[in-house]
C-alpha cells in the first residue's frame, strides 16, 4: 500500500511540478552564463548539471508514464487508449512547433554570432596591426643603426674606465635604458650602464637573442613589458671581439607610440579571442537551448500526460461502471471528480444505477419469495400421498412428486421433458394413466375424473385420477395439472369389509338354524328309526346322516366365515423364521402326498417380528395348499427360499415358497387372496385371504405369481425384528435350523 | 550534445605534460627541488593562445612524510603560477611569474615552453626538518581551467586536448 501511494506520489503533479520549477530557474540562470556573464558564470558547470540531473530525471517520470499508459494498455484497462490518444496528440502538438523553433533558433544563433566577426573589421585590424608593425621597424631600424655605431666605438674602446664612460655616453645619446656587454654564452661584461634607479644587474639576453648573434646576424625585437608598455631589445656582435661579445640596448619606445600600441594590441587581441570564442560560444548556447528545449518537451510532455489522465478519468470510470453494470453490478457508485458536461454524466450514470439496483432488488425479492412458494408448494406436493404431476399443452411432463414415483414405481426424472407417447412406451404398466390423460387433453377438457387400473407385476393396482387445465401460461400454452391416487388398498379394505360383513352376516343367519337342524334331524332318526319298515331304515338313516354331515360342513364353512369376520388381534414379537418352518413341517412330515423340501436359507437371517399363532397359520396355509396343488404330479418338490433385504429404507425378510406344480390359473391370479377363490374343490377359498389379512396386520406382503418356468410362487413379506430373541420357547432354534433337509 | 561532446574528446589528438626527472635535497634548512618538464600545448591550448586568450599554469609543489602507504602528513606545499600568454603586436610570448610579477618575453612558444620546462625551486622550510627516510618532495604542473573565458570552460571539460596536467611525481629527500 506504501508503496503503490509512494508510486502514485512520484507519478503525480507534486515533484514534477517542483522539478519543473527548478528547471526553469535553472534554465533561465544558465542563458546568461552561457553569454560569459560574470554574474553566474562561476555556476555554468553546476547549472548545467543541475539541468542534466532535471533532465534526466524529468525523462525518467514521463518514460514511467508512458511505460505506465502503454502497460495498461495492453492490459485492457478502460480509458488507457483515450488517454494515449490524448497523449499522442499533445505531444505531437507541442513537439512539432517545439522541434521547429529548436532548428530556427539554433540556426539562428549560429548566424547570429557570425554576423558579429565582419570581414572588414578584421581586415582593419590586420591592417592597423600590420601599419602599427610598420611603424615600429622604422624606429627599430633607426636604433639598430645606433646601437652598430655604439657597438663600433665599443669595440675601440680599450681601457675599462673608458668603456664605463662610454657606456654611459652611449646611454645618454641613444636614450636607451640598458646598455650591456655579454659574452657569446650570455654571461654580463661590465661595465654596463642602466637607466632604471635600483637595477642591480642588467636584463641578460636569452638564448634566441644569443643564437642569432651566433649566426651572424643582428637581433631588434619589440616586446612588451609589464605594465603595458614596450620596448625595444636590440643586440648586436661587438666587432672584431674574440671571443665574441653582444653589445645589447633595451630601448623604450616613446610613450606616444607605447599607448598606440597597447590601444591596437588591446582591440586586435579582443577581436581574436572573440573569434576564437565564437564556436564555443556556439556550442555553449546550443546545448542550453538543447537543454531548454528537451526540458519543454519533456515538461510539455508530462503535462500532457497529466492533463490527460485528468480528462479521461471520469470517462474511464463511467467505461468501467458501465460494465459493472453489464456483468450485473448496479450499485456502482462513480466519484464526482466535476461540476461540468462529465460531472453531470457521471451524477446521471449514478441515478441510473441508483434505480436499476432498487429495481433489481425489488426484482430479487420478489423472486425470492416466489422461490419460498415453490419451495413450499415443492415441499407440500412432496410430501402429498397422492401423486402429482404437470404437463404442458402440447403433453411433455414438466413436474412431477415422489409420490407419482412411488405409486408407479418408477422415477419419473429421466422422463422430465418427455411426450405423453414416450412416457407410455417407455412404461407400459402405466400406460392407462398416460394413455387416459393424452386422450383428455386431446380433447382439451378443462377438467377431469377417472379412475384408471394397471397390471403390473406387483398385481392389480386401482388409480383414482383427475386432471385440471392450468391458466394460460406465457409462451407455454395451457398446462395441465394430474392428480392420482392409489386406491388399490382402500378398495380392497372396502372389499374385506364387505367379506367380513357376509361372514359375520352367513354366520349369524346361517349358523343359528344349523344346530336346530342338525338336531332335528336327530331326533327324527331317533323317534321313527325303530318305527318304520327295516327296508325304510336305510333310507333314513343315510339321509339323517347326511343332514348331519352337511351341517357338521356348514358349521365349518360358517366357522371360518365367522374367523375371516372377527376383527385380528396380533401379539408381534421375534421369531426366528427358519425354526418356524421347520417346526410347522414337523407337524405335516408323516402325512402322505408331502412334496419333498429344498431348503435355500440364508445363514443369519435376521428374526422377524410377527404374531407366533398367526405366522403359523399362514404357514399351515401355504404348506396344505402347495401340497394339495402337487397332488398328482410325480416328483413334487417345493423350494423354500429365505433372504433379507432392505425395502423403503427397513429391512425385511422375505420368504418364497416355489414348486414344480401348475401354477397359477393366469385368471385368478389377480384374485388369489379374495375370500371363496380357490382351485380346489373342497377349499373354502378363504386360507390365503386370511393369511394376507394377518400378514398385513403384520405390516408385511404376500403375492402370488407364476415362476418362469411353471409352478406357482408365493412371496411372503415381512418386518425383519431389531431383536435377536423374544421368546423364550426358541432356545432351540440352531438345533432345529439343522434339520430341514432335502 | 552531452554525450557527443564526449564521443569527440579521444578523437581529437592531443598533448599533454609530463615530469621526465627531477630531485629535491635539503641543505641548511632550505628545499630544493629541480625537475625537468616536458611541455607542450595542444592544438586548442595553442589556438587559444594565439588568439590572445593568456592560459595559466600551474606549479605544484609539495612536502610529505609518508607515514603509512596509504597515509601521509602534508608538511609544507607551494604553487607557482605563471601567465603565458602571446603579444600580437611584437609576434612575442610572454611568461609572467605571478608571485613576483617579472615578465621574459621570448620569440616562439617553444623557447617559453622549454623555460617552464625547467623547474628550479628553492625553498626556505618554515619549520626544521630531521633526517627522515620517509620524506618526500612531490610536483606536478597543470593548466588552470579556472581562468579561462566562460565559453571554454565546458570544452575544457570534454575535450582532451584541454587536459593538460601531469600526474604527482614524487622523489624522496636527499639530505
Amino acid at each position: 500500500m506504501e508503496d503503490r501511494s509512494l508510486k502514485s506520489y512520484l507519478l503525480g503533479p507534486g515533484p514534477a511540478i517542483a522539478l519543473s520549477v527548478v528547471l526553469l530557474i535553472a534554465s533561465f540562470l544558465l542563458t546568461p552564463t552561457a553569454q560569459n556573464s560574470e554574474v553566474f558564470g562561476n555556476y555554468y558547470i553546476a547549472l548545467i548539471i543541475v539541468n542534466v540531473g532535471g533532465v534526466v530525471v524529468l525523462g525518467v517520470l514521463a518514460t514511467l508514464n508512458i511505460w505506465n499508459l502503454i502497460r495498461q494498455f495492453r492490459a485492457g484497462v478502460l480509458g488507457s487508449q483515450l488517454t494515449l490518444r490524448f497523449v499522442g496528440s499533445l505531444a505531437i502538438l507541442t513537439l512539432l512547433p517545439l522541434i521547429i523553433v529548436y532548428f530556427f533558433a539554433v540556426n539562428f544563433l549560429s548566424k547570429g554570432i557570425d554576423s558579429w566577426f565582419d570581414v572588414q573589421i578584421e581586415q582593419a585590424l590586420d591592417d592597423a596591426l600590420l601599419l602599427g608593425q610598420s611603424s615600429l621597424e622604422t624606429i627599430k631600424y633607426d636604433v639598430l643603426e645606433d646601437v652598430r655605431y655604439a657597438a663600433n666605438r665599443v669595440a675601440r674602446t680599450n681601457s675599462a674606465l673608458g668603456m664605463a664612460r662610454l657606456m654611459d655616453e652611449l646611454r645618454e645619446d641613444g636614450g636607451f635604458i640598458q646598455i650591456s656587454q655579454h659574452s657569446n654564452t650570455g654571461r654580463i661584461l661590465p661595465p654596463w650602464s642602466s637607466g632604471l634607479t635600483g637595477t642591480l644587474v642588467p636584463d641578460a639576453p636569452d638564448e634566441s637573442v644569443l643564437g642569432t648573434i651566433r649566426r651572424g646576424l643582428d637581433y631588434a625585437k619589440i616586446e612588451p613589458v609589464s605594465g603595458g608598455g614596450l620596448q625595444l631589445r636590440v643586440a648586436v656582435s661587438i666587432p672584431q671581439s674574440s671571443p665574441l661579445r653582444v653589445l645589447q640596448v633595451i630601448y623604450p619606445l616613446p610613450l606616444r607610440h607605447s599607448r598606440l600600441g597597447a590601444s591596437l594590441q588591446s582591440a586586435t587581441a579582443e577581436f581574436e579571442r572573440l573569434k576564437f570564442l565564437r564556436n564555443p560560444l556556439k556550442i555553449n548556447f546550443v546545448i542550453t537551448l538543447s537543454m531548454v528545449a528537451l526540458m519543454t518537451m519533456l515538461i510539455a510532455l508530462w503535462i500532457g500526460i497529466y492533463l490527460s489522465r485528468k480528462m479521461v478519468a471520469p470517462l474511464g470510470n463511467l467505461a468501467e461502471g458501465t460494465r459493472a453494470v453489464a456483468d450485473g453490478n448496479y450499485q456502482t457508485q462513480l466519484p464526482v471528480m466535476s461540476s461540468d458536461e462529465l460531472g453531470v454524466l457521471v451524477e446521471s450514470f449514478n441515478e441510473m444505477t441508483r434505480q436499476v439496483n432498487n429495481t433489481q432488488t425489488a426484482l430479487t425479492q420478489s423472486r425470492q419469495f416466489a422461490q419460498e412458494q415453490h419451495g413450499y408448494l415443492e415441499t407440500v406436493l412432496t410430501h402429498l400421498s397422492s401423486g402429482v404431476m404437470s404437463f404442458k399443452a402440447n403433453g411433455q411432463l414438466r413436474t412431477h412428486n415422489s409420490s407419482s414415483d412411488r405409486i408407479l414405481n418408477t422415477n419419473l426424472d429421466q422422463f422430465k421433458g418427455g411426450t405423453l407417447d414416450q412416457l407410455i412406451e417407455a412404461l407400459p404398466t402405466a400406460m392407462p394413466l398416460f394413455t387416459s390423460i393424452r386422450n383428455h387433453i386431446a380433447q382439451s377438457e378443462p377438467e377431469w375424473s377417472q379412475q384408471v387400473v394397471l397390471q403390473s407385476r406387483q398385481g392389480r393396482q386401482t388409480l383414482i385420477c383427475s386432471g385440471t387445465r392450468l391458466p394460460d401460461q406465457a409462451n407455454e400454452g395451457t398446462g395441465y395439472v394430474i392428480v392420482f391416487d392409489d386406491a388399490s388398498e382402500l378398495i380392497r379394505a372396502q372389499r374385506d369389509a364387505a367379506w367380513g360383513d357376509v361372514a359375520r352376516r352367513l354366520a349369524h343367519e346361517i349358523k343359528n338354524p344349523l344346530t336346530p337342524i342338525q338336531l332335528s334331524a336327530e331326533r327324527i332318526r331317533h323317534k321313527f328309526f325303530d318305527q318304520i319298515d327295516p327296508n325304510e331304515r336305510i333310507n333314513l338313516d343315510r339321509a339323517t346322516r347326511t343332514i348331519i354331515e352337511q351341517v357338521e360342513s356348514m358349521k365349518s364353512l360358517v366357522n371360518a366365515f365367522s374367523e375371516y369376520a372377527q376383527p385380528v388381534q396380533l401379539k408381534l414379537s421375534s421369531i426366528d423364521l427358519h425354526q418356524m418352518i421347520h417346526d410347522v413341517l414337523e407337524l405335516h412330515k408323516h402325512e402322505s402326498d408331502q412334496p419333498s423340501y429344498v431348503f435355500d436359507f440364508e445363514s443369519d437371517l435376521p428374526y422377524i417380528l410377527a404374531d407366533q399363532t398367526g405366522l403359523r397359520q399362514i404357514l399351515n396355509n401355504v404348506i396344505l395348499n402347495s401340497r394339495d396343488a402337487l397332488m398328482d404330479i410325480p416328483d413334487a418338490q417345493t423350494e423354500v427360499i429365505t433372504y433379507s433385504a432392505k425395502i423403503k429404507d427397513r429391512l425385511h425378510v422375505i420368504l418364497k415358497f416355489v414348486d414344480n406344480g401348475p401354477g397359477f390359473p393366469e385368471k385368478m391370479l389377480e384374485q388369489i387372496f379374495e375370500p371363496y377363490v380357490t382351485t380346489k374343490n373342497k377349499g373354502t377359498g378363504l386360507g390365503l385371504a386370511i393369511s394376507r389379512r394377518l400378514i398385513k396386520e403384520m405390516g408385511g406382503e404376500i403375492r402370488a405369481e407364476n415362476g418362469p418356468l411353471g409352478g406357482a410362487v408365493v412371496i411372503i413379506q415381512l418386518l425383519a425384528s431389531t431383536e435377536k430373541i423374544s421368546i423364550a420357547s426358541q432356545a432351540s432354534v440352531g438345533n432345529s435350523l439343522e434339520g430341514p433337509t432335502t | 550534445m552531452l554525450l557527443s561532446l564526449l564521443w569527440l574528446g579521444p578523437q581529437i589528438a592531443h598533448a599533454d605534460f609530463s615530469v621526465l626527472s627531477g630531485n629535491a635535497n635539503i641543505d641548511q634548512g632550505s628545499i630544493r627541488i629541480n625537475a625537468e618538464l616536458d611541455l607542450a600545448l595542444g592544438k586548442d591550448p595553442s589556438e587559444a593562445l594565439l588568439s590572445g586568450i593568456p592560459l595559466m599554469l600551474i606549479v605544484h609543489a609539495e612536502i610529505y612524510k609518508l607515514r603509512t602507504k596509504l597515509w601521509k602528513h602534508k608538511i609544507q606545499s607551494w604553487e607557482y603560477p605563471y601567465l603565458l600568454n602571446y603579444h600580437q603586436l611584437s609576434g612575442r610570448f610572454s611568461i609572467e611569474d605571478q608571485l613576483t610579477g617579472e615578465m621574459r618575453t621570448y620569440g616562439t612558444l617553444v623557447d617559453a615552453l622549454n623555460v617552464l620546462s625547467v623547474v628550479h625551486i628553492s625553498e626556505k622550510m618554515a619549520i626544521p626538518i630531521a633526517n627522515d627516510e620517509h620524506l618526500y618532495a612531490r610536483l606536478k604542473v597543470q593548466l588552470d581551467k579556472s581562468n579561462l573565458p566562460q565559453p571554454l570552460n565546458l570544452i575544457s571539460i570534454f575535450f582532451r586536448d584541454w587536459r593538460n596536467a601531469t600526474d604527482w611525481h614524487r622523489w624522496k629527500i636527499a639530505h
